[in-house]
């Protein structure tokens, strides 16, 4: 990550970043999926036509025959596929811009909706209050991957990051640093110097 | 004897509504889908150089949809050539 990247995120010049995290592979393939089903249907209605011509031995349509090769065939397919493939790039650049980075002073939260939504929220470690992480479904289960609520002190606001993978290795990274934070903050409340 | 009236406004002639339907109407599509993919090409480099310059996945990604999208539009425009 550039600098300037950085910046536009708001990461500060001594601030390392220290994990980034994006939403698991099977977050994008459920997304892909409709758009590869789409993709197929029209080839394998047209493939099912053509393989059973009884299925219009009454109709008008017996006497014609369907070629796959034929130019028209191919120029509607290739409308079709060409659309289809912006579509499929297009949920693959939200799942890539999705990400969450966890710096060693904060968590960075960056949600792409679209090509024209980007949503970035930061939280530092310190106002974390609580961490909870929600697994639902059998194939989160199976893959390990689900939601993780962050709930900040200050704003009444709750940050949520979807279909994070290994949520709860995240949530006790999280709470690890919160306890070293709060344990250094206690060193220094009672130092024994300062009595 | 009076011609009926044409349903076509003034000024269009029948030979020019059958050249729309005709080999203009595939050109029209294939300029429509093509200037998409440019519309699409531009916002997807905005977005590779605004926040995903420095990553290497982003690049093949870049590369991979660039050479797809080359392949696509080029057997459009041949198809269409072939169907006009």
């Amino acid at each position: 990550m550039t600098r300037t990247q950085q910046q536009a995120l708001g990461i500060e010049e001594r601030e390392h970043i220290v994990d980034t995290a994006r939403k698991h592979w099977f977050v994008l393939f459920a997304n892909v999926l409709p758009s590869l089903i789409l993709l197929m249907l029209p080839f394998a209605v047209l493939a099912y036509l053509t393989s059973n011509p009884a299925l219009f031995a009454e109709t008008p349509l017996a006497e014609r025959t369907i070629d796959l090769t034929s130019p028209v065939i191919l120029y509607g397919a290739l409308i079709w596929v060409s659309l289809l493939w912006l579509k499929i790039f297009s949920v693959w650049m939200d799942y890539f811009l999705d990400v969450w980075i966890t710096t060693d002073r904060r968590i960075i939260d960056v949600e792409q909706g679209g090509f024209f939504h980007r949503e970035v929220s930061s939280f530092r470690f310190e106002r974390i209050q609580d961490v909870t992480v929600e697994i639902k479904g059998i194939f989160a289960t199976l893959l390990d991957f689900g939601d993780l609520h962050v709930q900040t002190a200050g704003e009444a606001r709750e940050f949520i990051i979807r279909g994070l993978p290994h949520p709860n290795r995240h949530k006790e990274r999280i709470l690890k640093k919160i306890q070293s934070i709060s344990s250094a903050q206690q060193r220094t409340y009672h130092d024994p110097a300062d009595v | 004897m009076n011609e009926p009236p044409s349903a076509l406004p003034p000024g269009v002639t029948d030979a020019l509504f059958a050249g729309i339907l005709g080999g203009n109407l595939l050109w029209i599509i294939t300029g429509v889908v093509l200037t998409i993919f440019v519309g699409h090409a531009l916002i997807v480099v905005y977005h590779w150089l605004r926040y995903g310059l420095s990553s290497g996945i982003m690049m093949i990604a870049m590369l991979i949809y660039f050479g797809v999208s080359a392949v696509l539009a080029g057997l459009l425009l041949i198809t269409t050539a072939v169907l006009v």
